[in-house]
């Protein structure tokens, strides 16, 4: 005779008595970050009970890896969706495959970027300001996930802000399509999204000896021709209360000019959905925005594997999609059961005139990763969700293997336009690249206002 | 021309040099360098199609068939200098027939611009540019049209909308001690004839562009990058755009404007970036602890404006251009630009050494043998005057900065009027081009003493003469620009919609000694106008977000002061004039104190972007204004949709004491479709 040890819904239970009592570590049967940093293991399954970790169990059998979810089936899952996503399938015949979960964090995070979670656990302290630091010596955080077990929504949300891609740099080549509420591609954009780590970085140094800075970020246009050399380039201060400098060089223009807050909250090219301020559900500084509350911790639908689009993507070529009124909408995605996603709930205190009422990031409790993201207007209507989808096995150009996001899908609910966008082997001459051995030399490229001149 | 290609050669030399290196110590000092190899070509590009079309029943007066003067009766009462009364009066009409213009421009142009990547550090870029012209207007002007017209030169007798020309190294008179390395002999019909033939003789500045009357092709940008690290160094055909103004240009020194392609109508907020002409040269920037180093050494090319008798001229085709840049095709303009933060601004110094790229115009012998006409311009009335000078005077005139035509000025209130509009005085003009050239006083001409005494003159020469067309050089000048930019971003409170996160920008430019075009045009280098020239500029720029749903609109306000002289280079002690003054003296300019104007700019795109409203002015603060509303429409990727209207007028005080009623004419609405590659 099998003993059941826990019944069935005792971990969707648990999760929901801890999001009521506010501060809680990930995990249902043990204390995920503990059990990892003393286990010799890096499987977080033992945190959780099957049900959460099975979608067969999870669904008593009903749903299972290798079936995908329509409108036929969704009832199933329907709690572990957004209610866009269940939208997206009732109503725009969107499909999602199921795959079995993946349960190590080396598959759920860069290896350098784990290794410095781990190294550097307990460290995190917020300063009088706000701001994350290195509790011995003071200094900008050190690198990896400061508080890999968040007890409050800004913890939970700290390790997002503090390293979007989880690399000390990142350079991803990126085309996106953009389609009008009928599903027809109106626009469609190449452009270059480079990231640079400042302070903490995974490497634990801090590039060119700037502490007060966070982040280089730019984002560079190379088509269509009218849009090419269009750019944004993005400072981000370590100093979480104050405001990136962002400037950018407008084609029409022919010239570099500085942009202000409120520009973060437009779209930043014609039929985009896609604004500043939506980049890895924390494209703002942590500390303009505020009102940080955990308002969900729930097992949830995640894709953190197999959404690599293999040589096709590689090549640059569109994949393959489907759904919508033209079957143009949506990427295949693969998704699987996590055991544990917390949902933090913040409001842009620091923006009055910001159109953004209150954004919701949803976090893989595991890896503190985003995954999913919703926007509100100002008046409480939902407005835009977002769904990035993962890949453990993201080719680079230079032929090796990377944990990376691999396609992002943005979806304006009050206009049903929408724009998705994957990651691709080029655009124009610039290839993706992860963590270079030059950062200066990138520096100097991509990420000086001199460099959006010389690119444009 | 040869100093840029030797300094070009040199270079080109070294890199390849460099590249052929094979040993393996070399190759890797070229991969240091160069980057590893990284072949790739991208290219992509627009097809466009543009249309002006005229909204206003008004001519460009500086053309033929725009002339103000055109089809109406013009008393005459004409009088040598010292003659105590009048010894002809007659009535003239011009002989030439006003236009009715209903398209300005129609265009097609073509863009390509490709990327040959050589190495990660290295690549080439070439920008070919297209434009064709059908010349489908309705209303051209012909020389032929005109009875008895032959004046020199190809420019002035029918429209040419692309070539630009120049003298092929002419001696001129007297100003520049007979450039051109032939003697002047004012007797010799022969030596005339050489020198007439040398007018508009030369064809284009640049040996990247090809033009006829009604096409354009060429390579704005055709220049080889090296970059590595902070260094950026740029070789070849280039523009270099510095500073942030739109309308006006106050650090950005560097490169002529190219007006033949919609002058200065275009959309605003693109900030002449079509305009800026490029040439072949060397840009080397360097970036260290967040300040840049830029500098470069540049061929010289001067400013290309609209030809005779095209739709967007501002020079009055009375008048017979001798553009004298072949004397100065082989000269180097250069500068230094220093940017980075200091304290809490952004600080910005600039110095350059160059030819001033609008140049100054000077009387020049006209060089052409022709004696007055046998039969003057249709009197209205008094039918044709006879005079017993007819036929004389042909080596006389060739010497003097006039030639004989009826496409010349027909009457003293011409000559007072087209004064006004070029920002001259018509009476010093006259006074210059007898004093200064013997062979005037020769034909019967002298100094006058009183406007009056000088209009009679006047209305006597065009009288015995049929009309006078004039000769001046356009010479260029050097000069040092030293300018100071200072960037400060103003924060207020949060909550404010109109005073948080203004950038607030000052440019300062200073010029030492700089030459101006004389009101007289005087042909002496040292009776130019030289004075020190201060020109401010302050601007505001803000997004101002508004409304929950829709994008910031950008707002940009700017302020300009000039000491001497307007937007168009010319100096204002010949503006304010008054030609249809009772009194002739009050006719004369009295000048301006400053050239003070402000510009603002707003867009707001819909939210999506699909959709965006342009709207700007500039407004003189003596009364001209332009006003730009502007639509434009992106229905999907490729396709791109704009119209935007241009208002030009005087809205207060006297329209030739305000830079802008010069494109007075100019009230049209422009359309353009694109579709890119």
């Amino acid at each position: 005779m099998h003993l059941i040890k826990y019944d069935f819904d005792y971990g969707r239970r648990a999760l929901l008595e801890k999001t009521l009592r506010g501060a809680a570590s990930a995990g249902v049967l043990t204390s995920l970050w503990p059990m990892i940093s003393k286990a010799t293991t890096l499987d977080t399954r033992k945190a959780y009970p099957e049900e959460l970790t099975s979608i067969e169990a999870h669904t008593k059998g009903k749903i299972k890896p290798g079936d995908t979810i329509t409108a036929d089936n969704v009832e199933h899952v329907e709690h572990l969706l957004d209610p866009i996503q269940v939208k997206q399938i009732v109503e725009w015949n969107r499909r999602i495959k199921i795959v079995e979960g993946l349960s190590h964090l080396d598959k759920l995070l860069p290896t350098p970027y784990l290794e410095a979670t781990l190294s550097n656990q307990g460290r995190a302290k917020f300063d009088k300001t706000g701001n994350v630091r290195d509790g011995k010596t003071g200094k900008p955080w050190i690198g990896g996930n400061p508080f890999p077990d968040p007890q409050t929504g800004i913890e939970a949300q700290a390790a997002m802000y503090l390293n979007w891609g989880k690399y000390d740099y990142a350079q991803y080549a990126m085309r996106e399509w953009d389609l009008g509420a009928k599903g027809n591609i109106e626009y469609q954009y190449d452009f270059l999204w480079c990231e640079l780590q400042v302070t903490s970085r995974s490497d634990g140094e801090i590039f060119r000896k700037e502490e007060d800075t966070l982040r280089y970020h730019t984002i560079l246009f190379t088509a269509p021709n009218t849009h090419a050399g269009a750019s944004f380039r993005n400072l981000t201060w370590y100093d979480q209360s104050k405001f990136p400098e962002l400037v950018g060089y407008i084609p029409d223009f022919k010239r570099v000019r500085e942009y202000p807050t409120t520009q973060r909250f437009e779209p930043i090219a014609p039929g985009m959905t896609f604004y500043l301020s939506d980049a890895w559900g924390a494209g703002d500084p942590m500390l303009t925005w505020g009102n940080y509350k955990i308002v969900e911790r729930k097992p949830m639908l995640a894709g953190w594997q197999n959404n690599w689009g293999g040589e096709g993507q590689r090549k640059n070529e569109p994949l393959p999609t489907h759904g919508g009124p033209e079957g143009k909408n949506f990427f295949e995605t693969q998704m699987e059961l996590i055991p544990e996603a917390i949902v933090v709930e913040s409001e842009p205190v620091k923006y009055p005139r910001a159109p953004v009422g209150k954004k919701q990031a949803v976090i893989d409790a595991r890896n503190g990763q985003y995954f999913r993201y919703r926007t509100t207007d100002r008046k409480g209507s939902l407005w835009k969700f977002w769904e990035s989808d993962y890949a453990p096995e993201v080719v680079f150009p230079n032929g090796k293997t990377y944990w990376s996001w691999s396609h992002v899908q943005i979806h304006d609910v009050q206009t049903n336009r929408m724009s998705r966008f994957i990651q691709v082997h080029d655009v124009a001459r610039y290839k993706g690249q992860l963590d270079v051995e030059d950062p200066e030399e990138v520096y100097n490229r991509f990420l000086t206002t001199q460099a959006l001149r010389n690119l444009a | 021309m040869k100093k840029i290609y030797k300094v070009v050669t040199a270079l080109l030399s070294a890199i390849s040099c460099s590249a052929l290196m094979s040993a393996p110590g070399h190759a890797a000092l070229f991969e240091s360098l160069l980057g590893e190899a990284n072949l790739a070509f991208d290219y992509g590009g627009f097809i466009r199609n543009e249309n002006a079309l005229s909204i206003t029943n008004k001519e460009n007066p500086a053309n033929q068939r725009g002339n103000i003067f055109n089809g109406v009766s013009v008393r005459r009462n004409g009088a040598p200098v010292g003659s105590p009364a009048v010894i002809i009066r007659d009535t003239v009409v011009r002989p030439v027939e006003t236009a009715d213009t209903q398209w300005n421009l129609e265009y097609v142009r073509g863009q390509l611009d490709t990327t040959l990547s050589l190495t990660e550090n290295l690549k080439f870029r070439a920008e070919v540019r297209a434009i064709g012209d059908p010349t489908i207007y309705n209303d051209e002007f012909n020389h032929s049209d005109v009875p008895t017209s032959d004046m020199a030169g190809t420019l002035q007798r029918e429209p040419n909308y692309f070539e630009y020309r120049y003298d092929s190294g002419r001696a001129i008179f007297p100003g520049s001690g007979g450039r051109g390395g032939e003697p002047q002999d004012a007797n010799n019909d022969a030596f005339e004839a050489r020198q007439l033939a040398k007018l508009q003789a030369e064809e284009g500045s640049s040996p990247l562009e090809w033009a006829g009357s009604d096409y354009m092709v060429d390579l704005p940008k055709f220049y080889l990058d090296y970059q590595k690290g902070p260094l950026l160094v740029r070789l070849g055909n280039q523009q270099i755009a510095w500073g942030d103004l739109f309308f006006w240009r106050i650090m950005d020194k560097a490169n002529g404007l190219d007006l033949r392609r919609h002058s200065a109508l275009d959309f605003a907020p693109e900030e002449f970036s079509d305009k800026r002409i490029s040439s072949l040269g060397v840009r080397v920037s360097y970036v260290l602890k967040g300040w840049e180093a830029d500098s470069y050494i540049q061929r010289f090319r001067p400013t290309i404006l609209p030809n005779p008798e095209t739709p967007y001229n501002v020079v009055p085709t009375q008048f017979t251009v001798h553009d004298q840049f072949k004397l100065f095709d082989d000269e180097a303009n250069y500068g230094l630009r220093l940017r980075g933060p200091l304290g809490p601004v952004d600080v910005t110094l600039m110095a350059n050494r160059r030819y001033n790229h609008f140049g100054v115009y000077q009387w020049t012998d006209s060089d052409v043998v022709q004696g007055l006409q046998p039969n003057g311009p249709a009197g209205a009335g008094a039918g044709p005057v006879t005079t017993p000078l007819e036929g004389r005077f042909a080596g006389e005139l060739a010497d003097t900065p006039f030639e004989v035509d009826p496409t010349g000025v027909t009457s003293s209130r011409e000559f007072v009027t087209y004064g006004a509009i070029a920002r001259l005085n018509h009476v010093d003009t006259l006074n210059a081009a007898i004093d200064h050239f013997p062979a005037s006083q020769s034909a019967g001409g002298a100094h006058a003493s009183s406007a009056e005494e000088q209009e009679r003159q006047q209305d006597f020469f065009t009288q015995v003469s049929g009309g006078l067309r004039a000769h001046v050089v356009r010479d260029y000048k050097r000069e040092n620009n030293f300018g100071l930019g200072i960037s400060y971003k103003i924060r207020g409170p949060r909550s404010s919609m109109f005073f948080d996160e203004i950038d607030a920008d000052v440019e300062i430019s200073y010029t030492p000694n700089r030459k101006f075009t004389a009101t007289d045009v005087s042909p002496f280098d040292d009776e130019l106008i030289e004075e020190d020239e201060w020109e401010v500029g302050l601007v505001l720029q803000k997004f101002i977000r508004y409304s929950a749903t829709h994008p910031s609109v950008f707002f940009i306000f700017q302020y300009l002061h000039r000491t001497e002289s307007d937007i168009f280079g010319r100096h204002l002690s010949g503006y304010d004039a008054e030609p249809d003054a009772a009194d002739p003296e009050n006719r004369l300019p009295t000048g301006r104190s400053s050239f003070d104007a402000i510009a603002v700019a707003l867009q707001q795109p819909s939210p999506t972007r699909k959709w965006r409203i342009d709207f700007s002015f500039l407004y003189d603060l003596a009364g001209g204004i332009q006003v730009q509303p502007g639509l434009r429409w992106k229905p999907s990727g490729p396709l791109t949709i704009q119209a935007f209207v241009n208002w030009v007028d005087t809205v207060r005080g006297n329209e030739y004491n305000n830079a802008l009623s010069t494109l007075d004419f100019a009230d049209e609405v422009t359309t353009r479709v694109e579709y890119q590659f």
